[in-house]
């Protein structure tokens, strides 16, 4: 079994009278894409700053890389590269005094890296950071998150504000590469084909509560998508056990299966239905069906 | 709510409502204090030059603290761009909220203080300051966007006003109070009048303007700045996190503007006397007493909390993700913080040491040795503890000042900072009252009872301090020691020492061992403030 990175267990966060996370359970694995799904809200922001250290667990335990991150912040973070939402980078400093700032902290900073990056996302290193424009602070904010090849790395909706060829080839690419490498990514982001491109396994969250955990291939294997001709119009969603979602219109109707295929098949017969078509749904879907 | 205005006036409660709670306790309770503190001497009688001087110098420094209620209260006017306001509607409202509120804030505290017999005017000091903040408002929401012009804008409006103010209580110009102004007369009151509706009209035109993104701005002085200052030095490289972290904080914080003011002050202090406008004795005593004032208590306080706040712009909120995800451990990070405010400080009293030096070796040069000495002198009968203690005491309590904001202002919270203005002024305010209602030795003794308790919670609350930072691990036992060993050897100092009458009583040398513990305080709460905001 390989090393889990990630370790949490029954972790509950309440901001006064409100629940953000609830019994939360999440191992991720050593050299994984994990891709924390959810809506604004959701939880994932207040789950990834438990993992840094930044929010201390109320409820259950946090571990990563066996280490508790609110007591041991420097063993911790000196081996994570991580992207904030905020992308809180000083705007008094010139990229060039951010990166040699970085440097600093991390033993392992490869200056060939930075360069290399740097020259990609097209960085003017005179440029001072309150400067850049959104896309601009979230590709230098890559850069430092990168150049010291951390073993993991935690992006916080890496996608918010870049262009879609930079969210496409490059993230992708990056993120790709890291894993590549053994090492591991946790990033959330509520773009799902993002996230259905780059993950091998995801977490739906959903009002502070993990509603699916597991590997994108499990998840869209043990998920299906019937699409259901009725005798008769239907004039209101038809009840079909095993169903979690439904849409459609008259006599034809496209359910949504998790697990229980077989169920739905009966009680599709048992209603005078005919399944006619049969595939796999998207994530989109999924996320959808679960959370509606 | 059915009224925009309804919904504006409750935004500026709900907003305000604190502060404005804090900042009225404040205006009644440090008046009430600091009359109640001369007691029933000549510095009360409303007509008494004193008593002039005293009224227009807490009007202005109450008001001045009113008006910043207000701004806070109202945020930023681009809020309510948006909105589907008319810029003249979302001008009148918002002014006739901040100036019905300064007004009632003025009122309101003349009044009460007006009990204890001190004889405050009311209706031209409250004209006045609804002016003054109708032109403040003015410049502020005119120049949106160029937080450089809205100060310009703040100065320039405001500036001639309180002079105009100064003038009603016959200065010449400012400072020389001599008459009380009893009530404004109908050209006074028709003149603030119509200033007051000119800032409106011009406030209406800015805002007009700003809407449309019409921003009066620096912005060309300001990229040409950037190309001067980009372009000419490389990016320093650092050996460790910790010379990082303290170029950092140096950069963040701007640790050199302290000195850079109080050089400030002198230069001003030294151009005044070359032009005629001082005398030499009274610019040595401005620059003796600057240290008392400036250097001792505004600014430690001011920079205390600037210093401290590790948040991303906004005072008081979470710390910034980027100082918070460094692989440092919260000890570092406050070793390097309280070293920066060190650093600031030491500049600061090296500066001003430093410039009265040079102006004193000057001043004997040119042959005013006499009122150079007639300045350095202290009062018959002091001896050489009265001239040392000073040079101890006052950056000690400069240091202390400082990192006690620094660790309040680190922990994120600002219901602590609530928590500890609102029991500060009600404990000021508590003794004011009870003042009126128990005889002298009784309250003497309650004073003495007061002293002997906040001393000895001040030593507990330390300890508890440095036993829990030592607990939690954000301090080291050596430092525990050093800290400890400077809190006794002040401790003994204190005790060698043989300071004037009130030393007699045990209960204020309690409270004195209390202030001492206080200044090594910092050393263990700010670690753990930044644990607590880092880690929460």
């Amino acid at each position: 079994m390989s090393e889990t990175v990630i370790d949490i267990r029954g972790l509950t966060r309440q901001f006064g009278k409100k629940a953000a996370l609830h019994d939360v359970s999440l191992q991720v694995p050593r050299g994984c894409v994990f891709g924390l799904v959810g809506e604004n809200g959701a939880g994932k922001t207040t789950l990834i700053k438990h993992v840094l250290g930044l929010l201390r667990a109320q409820v259950g335990s946090v571990r990563v890389f066996e280490r508790d991150p609110a007591e041991d912040p420097v063993g911790v973070l000196s081996r994570i590269g991580c992207l904030s939402e905020d992308r809180d980078l000083p705007d008094w400093m010139r990229v060039d005094e951010l990166l040699q700032y970085m440097r600093a902290f991390y033993p392992s900073w490869d200056d060939r890296i930075a360069d290399e990056l740097c020259r990609r996302f097209e960085l003017d290193l005179r440029q001072r950071v309150g400067t850049l424009s959104r896309g601009q602070r979230a590709r230098a904010g890559l850069v430092t998150a990168l150049a010291h090849r951390p073993d993991l790395l935690v992006l916080d909706e890496p996608s918010s504000g870049l262009d879609p060829v930079v969210r496409r080839d490059i993230l992708g690419e990056i993120v790709r590469t890291v894993a590549d490498e053994g090492r591991t990514v946790l990033f959330s982001s509520h773009l799902l084909d993002e996230v259905e491109r780059v993950a091998d396994r995801v977490a739906l969250v959903h009002k502070g509560r993990i509603v699916v955990s597991d590997s994108l291939e499990q998840i869209k294997s043990s998920h299906r998508r019937f699409t259901v001709r009725f005798a008769q119009p239907q004039y209101s969603p038809p009840q079909l056990q095993g169903a979690l979602a439904c849409t459609g219109e008259g006599q034809e109707w496209t359910f949504l299966a998790n697990g229980g295929s077989e169920l739905l098949r009966r009680t599709v017969a048992d209603h005078g239905g005919t399944i006619v078509d049969e595939s796999a749904p998207t994530l989109e879907e999924i996320f959808v069906s679960h959370v509606k | 709510m059915r009224s925009i205005e309804a919904v504006l006036t409750f935004d500026f409660a709900r907003r305000g409502g604190n502060i404005f709670a804090v900042t009225m306790l404040a205006m009644i309770g440090v008046p009430l204090w600091i009359y109640s503190s001369l007691g029933h001497s000549y510095l009360l009688a409303p007509n008494s030059r004193e008593g002039v001087v005293m009224h227009v110098t807490l009007t202005l420094t109450m008001g001045f603290g009113a008006a910043v209620a207000v701004f806070q209260a109202q945020g930023r006017i681009a809020r309510f761009f948006s909105q589907p306001i008319s810029a003249a509607r979302l001008v009148a409202i918002q002014m006739t909220l901040g100036i019905a509120t300064i007004a009632f804030m003025y009122v309101g505290t003349a009044a009460i203080l007006n009990l204890r017999g001190t004889g405050w005017p009311l209706l031209g000091p409250a004209l006045f300051l609804s002016a003054t903040l109708a032109c403040a408002l003015a410049a502020i929401w005119s120049c949106e966007g160029s937080v450089l012009s809205q100060l310009l804008g703040c100065v320039a409006t405001s500036g001639p006003l309180v002079i105009w103010f100064s003038r009603c209580y016959g200065a010449t110009l400012m400072g020389d109070w001599q008459v009380m102004w009893q009530s404004p007369s109908m050209e006074e009151s028709l003149t603030l009048g119509a200033i007051i509706a000119g800032a409106y009209v011009a406030a209406v035109f800015g805002v007009a303007r700003v809407r449309q993104g019409d921003v009066c701005d620096f912005t060309a002085l300001q990229a040409w700045w950037q190309r001067l200052s980009t372009s000419h030095h490389a990016a320093p490289s650092f050996r460790s996190p910790l010379e990082a972290l303290r170029w950092f904080e140096a950069r963040r914080t701007y640790n050199f503007v302290p000195a850079y003011l109080i050089a400030l002050l002198l230069l001003a202090m030294l151009i005044l006397r070359c032009g005629g406008w001082l005398d030499t004795p009274m610019m040595f005593e401005l620059m003796m007493t600057l240290p008392l004032t400036a250097l001792t208590l505004v600014l430690p306080l001011i920079f205390g909390i600037l210093f401290g706040n590790c948040s991303h712009g906004q005072v008081w909120a979470t710390m910034n993700q980027g100082i918070a995800t460094r692989p440092v451990t919260d000890s570092l990070l406050a070793t390097t913080m309280l070293s920066n405010a060190a650093i600031a400080l030491l500049r600061s009293w090296g500066t001003w040491a430093i410039v009265v030096a040079l102006v004193a070796l000057l001043a004997i040069a040119l042959g005013f040795r006499e009122e150079l000495l007639r300045a350095l002198l202290l009062p018959e009968g002091s001896n050489w503890t009265h001239r040392l203690a000073p040079v101890i005491i006052l950056p000690l309590i400069s240091w202390t000042i400082a990192g006690l904001m620094m660790s309040l202002t680190a922990t994120g919270r600002q219901w602590l900072w609530s928590l500890v203005l609102i029991g500060g002024f009600s404990a000021l305010i508590f003794f004011v009252v009870i003042q009126q209602y128990v005889s002298p030795p009784q309250f003497r003794l309650l004073v003495l009872g007061w002293y002997a308790v906040s001393g000895t919670c001040y030593v507990a609350g330390t300890a508890w301090a440095f036993v829990e930072a030592l607990r939690k691990r954000v301090i080291s036992s050596g430092r525990v020691i050093a800290s400890l060993a400077a809190w006794l050897f002040s401790v003994i100092l204190l005790a060698a020492m043989p300071l004037p009458p009130p030393s007699e009583d045990i209960a204020w040398l309690i409270h004195s061992v209390g202030i001492l513990a206080l200044s090594i305080l910092p050393l263990a709460a700010l670690p753990l403030a930044i644990r607590w905001n880092r880690h929460r």
